[in-house]
């Protein structure tokens, strides 16, 4: 549909305009990926240079610099803008034209995300080799950044649906800005955003596995650095897949709840 | 069957109450009470093809909330309303791109790009063919008068600017129904005509369905055959404006002036009914079949200088209709 073509274009040019914003994000994922080298390096040190949860240190860089970048290279904003247009009434432009809120809003974001991921790409692409030269390993192998490209386009449209239906608790609740960012910091961790989600243990690793945030950060990250290889790349994308089938229906759901409870304020 | 059809419309708003404070605040943490605010209480109208109605009301009359239950943008409480044979809640695409609602309190427009971008992206909201656009977009510009101004920055617009943007902007896909609410709001004497004469015009050439809300009787006056009246979510008055007097009884002004304020003091309520005493001058109200009969005897004793009748204003039955006084 060419409306939804000119959102996306309408994103890409929103980004040229605010691309400082993109690279101060970027740069404030320094600091934390520094404290974590020095955490994984006391980490690794007390076990005698072995594995831990079931990686290398250098895998674990790998992982930790790869998952902080791509959080970042994620990171939605619109969910802001949704809780904005339904307090405000600014919502009502796109309920009464032939164009539908859910759609229009994930064009945006692509379009968004478009304008910053060949820089973030290139950005991950430059840690990575960091870690191989300075541990002598290669962390990526061709097979894993080939199969990493599906798992991110899974991972992008997952992260919007996810905070799509975050913005669409505007519609109910009335003071929601703390919450996003509150929630924004559960999603990180459940996510694999900071750390692998083995470090929670089998148990509780494998459980999270089994919800929609891994396959937004953590999943993608563990194909490209090659923790996840062979049959459990297709098991992943099918988990990734229907997370994202069953976050478009809960999606239109909550929409069509809320936009029943939508008041139009103002004018 | 008319083109905009309404029956038993009704809503309710709910809300939370909120008291003042700190402590009250934290109790309504955990106990909400549950108010209910009826914004429109059962309204019945409708309104032909090509007509362009009046919908007058004061604030919180519940206009604005009918026009959004008629746009679809509100669910109602209950009641039905068919626009063009649809439901609009329902939502329907095809709906959608037969009607446009312009808001002159809020923005349509995308307030970060410049108008003409905002119009491209309506051009591909509602499908409209290259050409076609052009040519639409360059009429409406030209009568409007902005087409130096497509390039700039909607935030940059003035407020008149603006309204004429948010116009076109809503009549690039020709709608067949459009509902205006308070377009004139907050613009300076001239750019209010501009925009009333460009909609007379609009819809005496495209024989558009036009429902236009406003609190300046000026552009209704000048627009509207037919206006609607709704005070406190009713409807109290649905003819012609000009008519509305009518509804208080045949009655007539008479306005006297006297040489000094001590003759203007004088007791005159045996005329009729006195409305207001300023200084030598004296205004009364009286019944439309005894002016001539009350003229002659104040003409005969009273020292009078100065003497006019005239019809009660229009914005005076309107006044008495938004507060209820229906019969005097």
């Amino acid at each position: 549909m060419k409306k939804y073509l000119y959102a996306l274009s309408l994103g890409i040019k929103e980004t040229m305009a605010y691309r400082a914003d993109f690279w101060l994000g970027i740069a404030s994922a320094a600091f934390p990926i520094i404290i974590q080298v020095f955490m994984w390096q006391a980490l690794y040190s007390g076990s005698g240079g072995g594995a831990l949860f079931g990686r290398s240190y250098a895998q674990m860089l790998a992982y930790s610099v790869s998952a902080s970048i791509l959080w970042r290279l994620l990171k939605t904003g619109f969910e802001y803008e949704i809780n904005e247009d339904i307090k405000n009434g600014g919502l009502s432009k796109y309920i009464v034209r032939p164009i539908e809120y859910l759609p229009y809003r994930l064009h945006c974001f692509l379009g968004q995300k478009i304008g910053v991921l060949f820089s973030g790409l290139m950005l991950m692409t430059l840690a990575l080799t960091g870690v191989g030269l300075s541990f002598h390993v290669s962390p990526v192998s061709l097979q894993g950044v080939l199969l990493f490209l599906p798992t991110l386009l899974g991972a992008l449209v997952l992260n919007f649906l996810i905070f799509f239906c975050v913005g669409m608790w505007a519609f109910w609740l009335s003071e929601i800005g703390f919450l996003f960012e509150a929630v924004r910091i559960v999603i990180v961790v459940l996510s694999g955003g900071i750390f692998p989600l083995e470090v929670f243990g089998t148990a509780v690793g494998g459980a999270l596995k089994l919800l929609p945030f891994t396959y937004a950060v953590g999943f993608p990250v563990d194909v490209l650095t090659g923790t996840v290889t062979g049959p459990a790349v297709l098991t992943g994308l099918c988990f990734q897949l229907a997370w994202i089938g069953l976050m478009v229906v809960i999606s239109r759901f909550l929409w069509n709840l809320g936009s029943r409870k939508y008041l139009a304020a103002g004018g | 069957m008319a083109l905009i059809e309404v029956t038993g419309l009704q809503k309710t708003f709910e809300y939370t109450k909120k008291e003042e404070g700190l402590k009250s605040s934290f109790h309504s943490l955990f106990h909400r009470e549950k108010l209910y605010k009826e914004a429109v209480k059962g309204i019945d109208f409708s309104l032909e093809k090509g007509e362009m109605v009046g919908f007058l009301g004061p604030n919180g009359a519940g206009k604005t909330t009918t026009l959004k239950m008629l746009s679809g943008i509100l669910f109602p409480t209950g009641g039905q309303a068919t626009v063009m044979g649809y439901v609009p809640w329902e939502r329907k695409k095809d709906f959608k791109m037969r009607f446009a609602i312009v808001m002159g309190q809020k923005s349509q427009l995308w307030w970060d790009l410049p108008a003409v971008e905002s119009f491209t992206l309506n051009r591909h909201i509602y499908e409209i063919d290259e050409a076609e656009y052009r040519k639409t977009l360059g009429e409406l510009t030209e009568i409007l008068n902005v087409e130096a101004l497509m390039g700039v920055q909607v935030r940059r617009l003035s407020l008149g600017e603006r309204m004429k943007m948010e116009l076109i902007a809503s009549l690039l896909h020709k709608p067949e129904v459009i509902f205006l609410d308070e377009p004139t709001i907050g613009l300076d004497f001239i750019s209010q005509k501009r925009i009333r004469e460009f909609l007379r015009e609009y819809n005496r050439e495209k024989q558009t369905t036009v429902l236009l809300t406003s609190h300046s009787i000026g552009d209704i006056e000048d627009l509207c055959r037919r206006t609607i009246i709704i005070a406190d979510g009713t409807i109290v008055y649905d003819g012609e404006l000009k008519k509305i007097n009518s509804l208080f009884g045949e009655r007539k002004r008479i306005q006297v002036s006297f040489e000094t304020e001590e003759a203007a003091q004088r007791d005159l309520s045996r005329f009729g009914t006195v409305c207001s005493r300023e200084g030598v001058q004296v205004v009364l109200e009286v019944k439309r079949e005894d002016v001539r009969e009350i003229s002659r005897m104040i003409l005969e004793t009273l020292p009078a200088t100065d003497f006019n009748i005239s019809d009660i204003p229009v914005e005076e039955g309107i006044a008495r209709l938004y507060t209820g006084r229906n019969s005097q």
